[in-house]
């Protein structure tokens, strides 16, 4: 079954092809970000808004993340068109109760979109025609390769889900203090040591991310201008290596430090509040939620043709 | 690229979360502690240096950079990665959490891949080191878009296509970042040689802090 398309057919398909570009442009027009040439814009650390008071916040954070993050995984398994946007919905709602920065949940959305705009320009026009599948010639394509709809669906459950759990980060991950969020995961069994890892990490961009600008401010005040050439290849490899060099020398004397005032591989931090009934209940309720779709979708479905009838 | 949430089969997901998990755990159980703070400084660097983009043409690209971690960190490389991974996960929405063994894997193989040659080719010279830096860095990326392609496919026929164009896109970044990588490596060769990871054969026996 073959169905040819007229141009302005084609273009509206084309344009909905290209719909997820839409988040970057919004991101820009919303929030111009100021891009300094060659070098991103500053980062926003992960946790400055943890104080902000919000169903997630005063939510136990090993709990928090153990229900979140099996979220995840629970929304990326296999699943039809309707849970999958009963999901975005509820994790749409779960970001609105985390009183989240918007323009972060923006970014996180727009950073996805050239991935996903990838995948919805090319699943529907690849693989092969199922026996009486319903396809569509484009105007400006061969006939060739028509869109097939089981393609165009592929892509529209990816992009659903890939957004739903990315909704998700925000409440799991800004609504408390990195090194509370990452206590959680360590009592769900993510080593010591790589918690640690990633709370200096964390620390240290922000350091290391004001040195490469001040470095490239100085490579420009001398005259330098990346183009697309071997010199200026040659430049940015200096440069990076320039950062390492000095990042380790950094490394030393911090490191150093931290063995005088008695760093003995773990980080002191305040002991948190214990669990309590209340986290247990939010944790319920929250599991409760995040099945309800899948769970109506398979026991209501012949309960739902019934009221429809 | 990265991959992200939902692309690929749970099944994948959460095997490559074993293995890439697995991977993480033989590095800790390899490292001493009070490493771990120098590889946390280095993977914050590689971090900051892998959001500088480079101009290619009329657009820019930002370096992958596996190659390079894998010259100066060895065998800690995987550890720096993940860690790397996790981080552009949490701050950017690069790659999603349920995707983070896939990524880990399609990036920190190569970059084991990388430590292992790059230390096998020197032998003290630096234009065999640039060389060699040159090889690595391009060979880290070609690898990584090998991966990409390869777990793309691992989500049905329908992905074929879209493998074939992560490969494709991914040639010209693996000519820049040779290039990076062998002045990167002929700079730290000059002015700082023992973050190279020099083999004992070289002239800088002794003096090379090869823990990390």
């Amino acid at each position: 079954m073959n169905a040819a398309l007229s141009w302005l057919e084609s273009l509206l398909v084309l344009a909905g092809l290209l719909s997820p570009l839409m988040l970057p442009m919004l991101y820009f027009l919303l929030y111009r970000p100021k891009r300094r040439d060659g070098l991103a814009s500053p980062i926003d650390s992960l946790d400055a808004r943890a104080a902000r008071p919000s169903f997630f916040q005063r939510w136990h954070c090993g709990l928090k993340v153990a229900c979140l993050l099996a979220t995840c995984f629970l929304f990326i398994s296999p699943r039809g068109l309707a849970v999958c946007l009963a999901d975005v919905a509820i994790a749409l709602l779960a970001t609105a109760l985390s009183r989240p920065s918007w323009r972060r949940v923006l970014a996180r959305l727009a950073a996805m979109s050239g991935f996903l705009t990838m995948l919805l320009l090319m699943l529907p026009f690849s693989g092969a025609v199922q026996a009486g599948e319903p396809t569509y010639s484009l105007a400006f394509l061969p006939d060739s390769l028509p869109l097939r709809l089981s393609g165009l669906g592929a892509a529209t459950l990816i992009i659903l889900k890939a957004t739903a759990v990315a909704l998700l980060m925000e409440p799991m991950l800004s609504t408390a203090t990195l090194a509370d969020t990452l206590h959680g995961f360590r009592q769900l069994g993510v080593p010591a040591s790589l918690t640690q890892m990633l709370l200096l990490c964390h620390r240290y961009i922000f350091v290391f991310q004001h040195e490469a600008a001040r470095m490239w401010r100085g490579m420009r005040l001398r005259g330098f201008v990346a183009g697309a050439n071997a010199a200026s290849l040659f430049a940015i490899g200096n440069f990076l290596g320039m950062l390492f060099v000095r990042s380790f020398e950094r490394t030393q004397r911090v490191y150093e430090a931290m063995l005088c005032r008695g760093f003995t591989g773990e980080m002191p931090r305040a002991a948190a509040p214990p669990m309590t009934a209340r986290d247990a209940l939010k944790a319920l309720f929250w599991l409760a939620l995040a099945v309800s779709p899948l769970v109506t979708e398979m026991y209501f479905a012949d309960f739902m043709r019934f009221l429809g009838e | 690229m990265h991959i992200s949430d939902g692309v690929l089969p749970i099944s994948v997901s959460v095997a490559a979360y074993v293995a890439a998990g697995a991977g993480v755990a033989v590095s800790l159980r390899f490292l001493r502690p009070e490493d771990l703070p120098k590889i946390a400084v280095v993977t914050s660097a590689f971090f900051v240096a892998s959001l500088i983009s480079v101009p290619m043409g009329p657009t820019s690209v930002h370096l992958l950079l596996p190659g390079i971690v894998g010259i100066l960190l060895g065998p800690a490389a995987f550890l720096s990665i993940a860690v790397g991974l996790i981080l552009q996960c949490f701050l950017f929405q690069f790659g999603g959490i349920t995707a983070l063994g896939v990524n880990a894997l399609m990036m920190g193989v190569p970059a084991l891949v990388c430590a292992g040659l790059f230390r096998w080719l020197q032998n003290g010279d630096r234009r065999r080191a640039m060389c060699s830096g040159a090889l690595v860095g391009g060979l880290g990326t070609a690898l990584a878009a090998c991966f990409l392609a390869l777990f793309l496919a691992t989500a049905g026929e329908n992905f074929f296509a879209a493998a074939k164009l992560a490969l494709v896109a991914h040639a010209p970044v693996v000519i820049l970042e040779a290039v990076v990588t062998a002045a990167m490596t002929g700079f730290l060769f000059r002015v700082k040689p023992e973050l190279l990871c020099l083999p004992p054969r070289s002239k800088w026996r002794g003096k090379g802090d090869c823990s990390l």
